[in-house]
């Protein structure tokens, strides 16, 4: 106690030299207050509400940088997009839609309809692999949740499809007692041909296994992208796009209007979630 | 005889029920400014973080205040696993591997340049606070810092990173003249740099 004091003291007697180090710059300022920093911020912008104003409208009304088309939701979703984006038409029909939807369409951290997509590096046996990683928000009661791992995706869970019919387990095979079983194993090419015909690899069982027994290591996370999937008739991909510009930040890369139908064909591509695990 | 018994042993009870239901003197969950008021509080702790860290750094704090300073950093903390994630502007797309919050500091004091600043923007963004599974709430500043070194009076090396601190905000048990409250206190945890360019 007597050292956080003496701490404190010691802190306040440098105030005025420390309240010198803080930065003033205002491009970096407007840049910093532009960038969407956070996934957060995203829903944040996105929401947009009035009565309760975004980091960035609090910024613009505090350094007098109103224009006419602040404040409404418009301004704010249309910072959301990269804005070199060649879908110009169907970003204005989506700002639109989600403009003047009612009731009001809304995301929330807690929707279950959201992922993120992470690509990261792991030796696998000492050879370096790619193993993507998808990421769920998984929400316990109304809103308490974690991230959890909810699917992956890589080649090392692919099995190549049997070469040759022919290679099998004689049906005889119990007579010797089961003595072909090394050959089995040892034949990689057509492995398949040892195990039941409606064998499903659960990926994300075989891949907490390789993590658990260390044969599976992480080595580090290259990217994340978050896919949107929550609002009704359309997708959004989310990625980071670090540059110094006012457009910066979580921003929409890509959009796309899309049937119930067509949002479980991409889900099942992109993030390897099924209808029934999801 | 044995209806008054019970009486008395009921009013006992309650009396000691009541004797012991002490409001706490901390904001509790149910409290409408609960968050925002841990969300000041966690804005705080950065900004004692960062002028900690300009005393750290500086050439004339005395060695002994700078230890003292390290250990008082490293309490801001939530432990001693909090990492930081160090990064260059000769390096912005690979940055190194995060470390100890201790050892990152134990760095820093052993920098060996004439003049070592480290300033921090006014704004920072703040994320909401949100309940996770551990029972504690969690959540993300983010704030912009400049580094710059000198030696021989010329600046060698300056960058500006943004960085993203991790907050949590965990419930406590706190004496406070010999009654045991349950408090909460906001710590910082993870730091991880989202940006590193050169100063102009």
């Amino acid at each position: 106690m007597k050292r956080l004091f003496a701490c404190i003291v010691f802190i306040l007697s440098y105030g005025i030299c420390l309240a010198q180090n803080f930065i003033n710059n205002d491009d970096l300022d407007t840049q910093f207050a532009f960038q969407v920093k956070q996934i957060d911020e995203f829903f944040e912008r996105f929401n947009f509400d009035n009565s309760s104003p975004t980091f960035l409208k609090k910024y613009l009304d505090n350094n007098n940088l109103k224009n006419k088309d602040i404040p409404n939701r418009e301004f704010f979703l249309k910072s959301l997009f990269v804005h070199d984006s060649p879908d110009t038409i169907l970003v204005k029909e989506f700002i639109s839609f989600i403009d003047n939807s009612k009731p009001l369409i809304l995301l929330t951290f807690y929707d279950s309809n959201w992922y993120a997509l992470l690509s990261c590096d792991f030796s696998f046996l000492g050879k370096p692999k790619t193993v993507q990683l998808v990421m769920k928000n998984q929400v316990k009661g109304k809103e308490q949740s974690k991230w959890v791992i909810f699917s992956v995706k890589s080649e090392l869970f692919k099995y190549p499809k049997s070469i040759d019919s022919t290679r099998i387990m004689s049906p005889m095979s119990h007579a010797v007692d089961f003595m072909t079983l090394n050959k089995a194993f040892a034949d990689k090419t057509n492995s398949s041909n040892y195990y039941r015909k409606d064998l499903q690899v659960d990926e994300l069982s075989v891949f907490q296994f390789l993590v658990q027994n260390n044969i599976l290591k992480f080595e580090k996370l290259n990217s994340i992208n978050y896919y949107f999937f929550q609002i009704p008739d359309w997708f959004f991909r989310v990625d980071y796009f670090n540059r110094q510009s006012n457009n910066s930040g979580w921003l929409i890369s890509q959009i796309m209007k899309m049937t119930v139908e067509d949002k479980i064909k991409l889900k099942k591509e992109i993030l390897n979630i099924t209808i029934k695990n999801e | 005889m044995l209806h008054i018994k019970s009486i008395l042993i009921s009013t006992l009870i309650l009396s000691f029920m009541f004797c012991n239901a002490q409001k706490s003197p901390c904001p509790q969950p149910t409290d409408s400014l609960f968050l925002s008021y841990y969300q000041k509080k966690a804005q705080k702790k950065v900004d004692d973080l960062g002028s900690m860290l300009q005393l750290i750094v500086r050439k004339d704090t005395d060695p002994i205040d700078v230890n003292t300073l390290i250990d008082n950093a490293v309490e801001l903390f939530v432990n001693e696993d909090a990492q930081v994630q160090v990064s260059n502007i000769r390096n912005t797309n690979n940055p190194n591997s995060p470390i100890k919050i201790r050892d990152y500091l134990n760095k820093l004091k052993l920098l060996k340049y004439d003049k070592v600043e480290i300033r921090w923007t006014s704004i920072q963004y703040i994320s909401p606070l949100r309940l996770a599974d551990d029972g504690c709430y969690h959540g993300v500043i983010s704030f912009e810092q400049e580094f710059e070194r000198t030696r021989d009076g010329r600046i060698i090396y300056s960058d500006l990173t943004r960085k993203n601190v991790l907050v949590i905000l965990k419930p406590q048990q706190v004496p406070i003249d010999g009654v045991t409250y349950s408090c909460w206190d906001v710590f910082l945890s993870d730091i991880k740099v989202t940006e590193t360019r050169q100063l102009k």
